[in-house]
């Protein structure tokens, strides 16, 4: 098994090598640990990052990666008026922007489910068109019914060679069919399994933002909170940007703890713990933007000078400039010394403050939830003690990112109060959804 | 009269037409029912056609999933490997032979998602609900046996798939519901814009909307439902639809044709009173015409009578030859004045104006008088009369309408029964008194006894038979009837027996 993985390392290393000075066509696998130094004679737990980059795809004609994507729209009641006249808008400017080898289909929802235009080659710019130009809103909203038909348009051409996304504008709570946060998750997880994510672009300030950032989190897809419809372009512009610079697919990565070494936890995403194994799976990576997966192990008293290996990962991916299935491999090593201060000194700033946000924003998430309970106070004491703590550490490793992330987080304590909450509610949802998952927008 | 034949008229048009008319509504009934029932068995069909569908998502997931368990692994390792990549299910239980857990192994160390799993499960591992997965030794194939096991946890419909391996380990898959009912929306038809007016539905167990397509938004209960196969067995289609339209042309068309029968029945119908009363009108005029000649013929043939009468007194003990002359004057004027009395009479029944004049009078001295009138017609006749009065009391009554009476059944007897002995009695019980004219001829044939009262009825229209008007009985019994009592023919061995029957109150005056 060991030397199986070495020979593909060797492997993946060659490729890399053998485009000379060209720019890889590779994902890049990055694991750091908090500390690569570690007090010796002591049990303790340290950070593992496992950071993820995708790659600019060059070919000769310039093409980038073919994208396979459904528009899912409500067109309940509540979305009549100005909402999906901006949204018809985006989404005639979208497909405006799809090239040839594109595929597109406009599926619009509201007690039932009218499939505008079945997946089809952008080339057909003038029948899509149509199809937009049909939608009227009225009813209700079978936002399952809309998700699952939007997926099978999807499935028709799903391909590791086309970016497979689902994309779903909503205004409103679903109320026809499954409606709970957790089938809807249930649904992202079994659609992110085949190959798809959801993007979820919750409109106004009466979507529900569980079912929407969960059911973006289960398929690692995007969630985007949309205050107002005149930002619906936007937003789509930057989905389908970000859609058109995907380079690696359903990216699969399993990290094996040395002997020894135990997994404690996973933060920011949904990660399957068994025994020494950690697995997870990212749906897509772009170029110049990182995406992670941050582990906490537990490792035992080494002494000093001694060095140990604490994790092993490979990751399995689709790549799609070659169209193959490509692995990478890495092993990460701490050694143990006596001398706190030269720990302190090694830290890894970047894991550290990638932990840091990790954590905090666990934090806020509690927060939210107690103020579901009707815990208003308890939940701002959280939010302002995990601001001093940010403060604290931004100072620690003088990073501005934590900074922000304090003000942000004292700004959701200010954000309480029965008449701001159903905004906030929203903007904390999304906040997270960005921390945990690194959306790119 | 008038007033019948028109009720008939309008039976024989109406009759025929509420015939007509209640074929036709129950023809469009019969119509509508079929529509609705074609109709029905067309949905039906669709519902069923589409539940076949729905059930061959489980099927084909079924198919998957023994192609798995057929290759089954071993390695909890290999399990979990098998768990990520699968798009068929997400987690799976394995029994050893002996009906263990096998996997998730609860021993040694699982995920948090398993141990999850494993809760929402003991049912199935602890319980046993699996154990008894039935073993077949004929099996050949890697997999013996197979099943649904459907189950309720966590509000809503949760499926698992087993399969009995050869070497003896039960495997059950969760198939995530969800999931299912993903890929069942995706094989189920969507709206169309300006689509039929009508819903179909998806329903859960519990009655709520899975899935919906159609336009129609509908209110009340379905009008079809239809449960779906096993595994899906806990859910259902729905239908709602608008009412199948009725085929108007056919209830036109019928409508139309019951119009045209209606007015060639009022036509014929219109004809046909127009006709007879213009019979009638003729009728009425010839009646009257005679009526006339009868009053105008009546006054001379008095004068006539009288002076016959007064000439046989005074020409006592005259040659006999001339008093047999004056007698056929007297006896022939005498008959044509009954005939006319007859039709004057007639001729006001037929107006509704006939009327009795009573007065003071005994019976006895009335059938006496005219036994003398009538005696010389007898004797040519040879008919023998014999009398047996008793009903001498003085009694109310209408002397003339009586004259009348007896005078019509005695000139019967003078024409029909000649030679033959004659019989006339007269009884008195109380107000009731009754004469019987029994003569001896050839009687009247029992199949024209009722209708020998009816006006113009002759028993035999033969040239050589007797001549008469036919009106004679009918004024009689006319007559007896508005005496208040009656005319009637009783049964008798020889010839005819007519009985007559008057109300007598007995009269105030006395006699």
């Amino acid at each position: 098994m060991k030397a199986l993985a070495t020979s593909v390392g060797l492997l993946a290393l060659l490729v890399t090598f053998g485009c000379g000075s060209a720019v890889a066509q590779q994902a890049k696998l990055d694991v750091r640990l908090g500390k690569p130094l570690m007090m010796a004679a002591e049990k303790q737990k340290v950070f593992v990052k496992v950071g993820l980059t995708g790659f600019d795809i060059e070919r000769k004609n310039g093409a980038r990666s073919a994208i396979n994507v459904a528009i899912v729209l409500d067109k309940s009641g509540s979305m009549s008026g100005e909402k999906i006249r901006r949204a018809k808008e985006a989404s005639l400017m979208a497909v405006d922007r799809l090239g040839p080898d594109d595929i597109v289909s406009i599926v619009a929802y509201d007690s039932t489910v009218q499939v505008l235009v079945p997946a089809t080659k952008a080339s057909d710019r003038a029948a899509i068109r149509a199809g937009i130009h049909r939608i009227g809103a009225g009813g209700n909203t079978a936002l399952f019914a809309g998700v699952s038909k939007g997926a099978d348009e999807v499935a028709k051409f799903l391909s590791r060679n086309r970016v497979n996304r689902v994309i779903l504008l909503s205004d409103g709570l679903a109320n026809v069919g499954p409606s709970s946060p957790t089938d809807l998750e249930a649904l992202g997880y079994g659609l992110g399994k085949r190959g798809m994510s959801i993007t979820t672009l919750g409109l106004g300030l009466d979507y529900n933002e569980d079912l929407m950032s969960r059911l973006s989190r289960a398929s690692d897809g995007n969630h985007v909170f949309v205050e107002q419809a005149s930002d619906l372009a936007r937003f789509f512009t930057l989905e389908f940007g970000e859609a058109m610079a995907v380079s690696a697919q359903d990216v699969k990565v399993k990290i094996v703890c040395a002997p020894g070494v135990r997994p404690v936890r996973v933060l920011g995403r949904d990660a399957e713990i068994v025994g020494r194994e950690v697995h997870a799976r990212l749906n897509q990576l772009i170029a110049k933007h990182e995406k992670d997966l941050m582990l906490e192990v537990e490792v035992p008293a080494g002494e000093v000078g001694a060095a140990r290996e604490i994790v092993k990962v490979d990751v399995v991916y689709s790549n799609m400039a070659t169209s193959s299935s490509d692995t990478l491999s890495s092993t990460v090593r701490a050694r143990f010394t006596a001398d706190k201060s030269e720990i302190s000194r090694r830290r890894d700033r970047e894991v550290m403050v990638r932990a840091v946000q990790l954590v905090s924003n666990e934090q806020n998430r509690m927060a939210l939830q107690l103020r579901d309970q009707g815990k208003q106070q308890q939940a701002q004491q959280i939010l302002q003690d995990n601001a001093a703590w940010l403060d604290m550490n931004s100072v620690t490793y003088g990073s501005a990112k934590l900074k922000d992330l304090k003000r942000q987080n004292e700004e959701d304590a200010r954000n309480l109060t029965p008449g701001k909450w159903k905004k906030r509610r929203k903007v904390m949802r999304r906040e997270q959804h960005r921390m945990d998952a690194l959306q790119s927008y | 009269m008038r007033r019948s034949l028109v009720l008939i008229l309008a039976l024989l048009v109406l009759a025929p037409l509420g015939l007509l008319g209640w074929l036709g509504a129950r023809m469009a009934a019969d119509e509508h029912a079929r529509v609705e029932a074609d109709f029905a068995r067309l949905v039906e069909g669709r519902l069923r056609e589409t539940a076949a569908a729905l059930v061959r998502v489980p099927q084909r997931i079924e198919r998957e999933l023994l192609a798995i368990a057929g290759e089954f692994p071993t390695d909890p390792h290999h399990v979990r490997r098998l768990a990520r990549r699968s798009l068929h299910f997400d987690h799976v239980l394995v029994l050893d032979p002996q009906a263990r857990l096998a996997f998730p192994p609860l021993a040694s160390v699982t995920s948090q998602g398993e141990r999850d799993f494993l809760k929402r499960t003991s049912g199935l591992w602890e319980g046993g609900a699996l154990v008894s997965a039935p073993r077949s030794e004929a099996g050949k194939t890697s997999v013996q046996s197979h099943g649904w096991h459907i189950w309720y946890w966590g509000g809503g419909l949760n499926l698992v798939f087993w399969a009995r391996h050869r070497d003896g380990r039960v495997i059950a898959f969760e198939v995530p519901r969800v999931k299912l009912l993903a890929e069942v929306i995706a094989g189920l038809p969507e709206s169309v814009p300006d689509g039929p007016q009508e819903r179909t539905a998806l329903l859960d167990s519990a009655g709520g909307v899975l899935y919906q397509w159609g336009e129609l938004e509908p209110r009340g209960a379905p009008r079809h439902e239809l449960a779906l196969a096993e595994p899906l067995n806990s859910w259902r289609l729905a239908w709602w639809g608008p009412q199948p339209t009725a085929q108007s042309g056919l209830a036109m068309s019928a409508l139309a044709a019951l119009l045209a029968v209606g007015l060639a029945l009022a036509g014929l119908a219109a004809w046909f009173y127009r006709e007879s009363s213009r019979e009638l009108r003729l009728a009425a005029q010839r009646v009257s015409f005679v009526n006339q000649v009868s009053h105008e013929l009546k006054t001379p043939l008095t004068n006539i009578r009288m002076y016959a009468e007064l000439l046989e007194d005074e020409l006592f003990d005259a040659d006999p030859k001339s008093e047999r002359y004056l007698g056929v004057i007297v006896h022939e004027s005498q008959r044509l004045s009954r005939l006319i009395g007859n039709i004057l009479t007639f001729a006001r029944g037929q107006r509704k104006k006939l009327s009795l004049v009573m007065g003071a009078g005994s019976v006895d001295e009335v059938v006496r008088e005219v036994l003398e009138s009538y005696a010389a017609g007898m004797a040519a006749a040879k008919v023998e009369v014999k009398a047996e009065l008793d009903a001498p009391a003085a009694v109310r009554l209408d002397r003339d309408a009586l004259g009348q009476m007896l005078g019509n059944l005695l000139g019967n007897v003078e024409k029909y029964a000649p030679g033959a002995p004659l019989t006339l009695q007269t009884r008195q019980e109380g107000a009731q008194t009754s004469v019987v004219v029994h003569d001896g001829g050839p009687g009247v044939p029992k199949a024209h006894q009722k209708r020998v009262f009816e006006p113009f009825h002759r028993v035999s229209e033969g040239l050589a038979d007797a001549a008469g008007t036919g009106i004679g009985l009918g004024i009689a019994r006319e007559l007896a009837r508005l005496h208040g009592g009656d005319l009637r023919i009783e049964a008798s061995e020889t010839g005819a027996r007519f009985v007559l029957t008057l109300k007598t109150e007995p009269s105030p005056t006395g006699a």
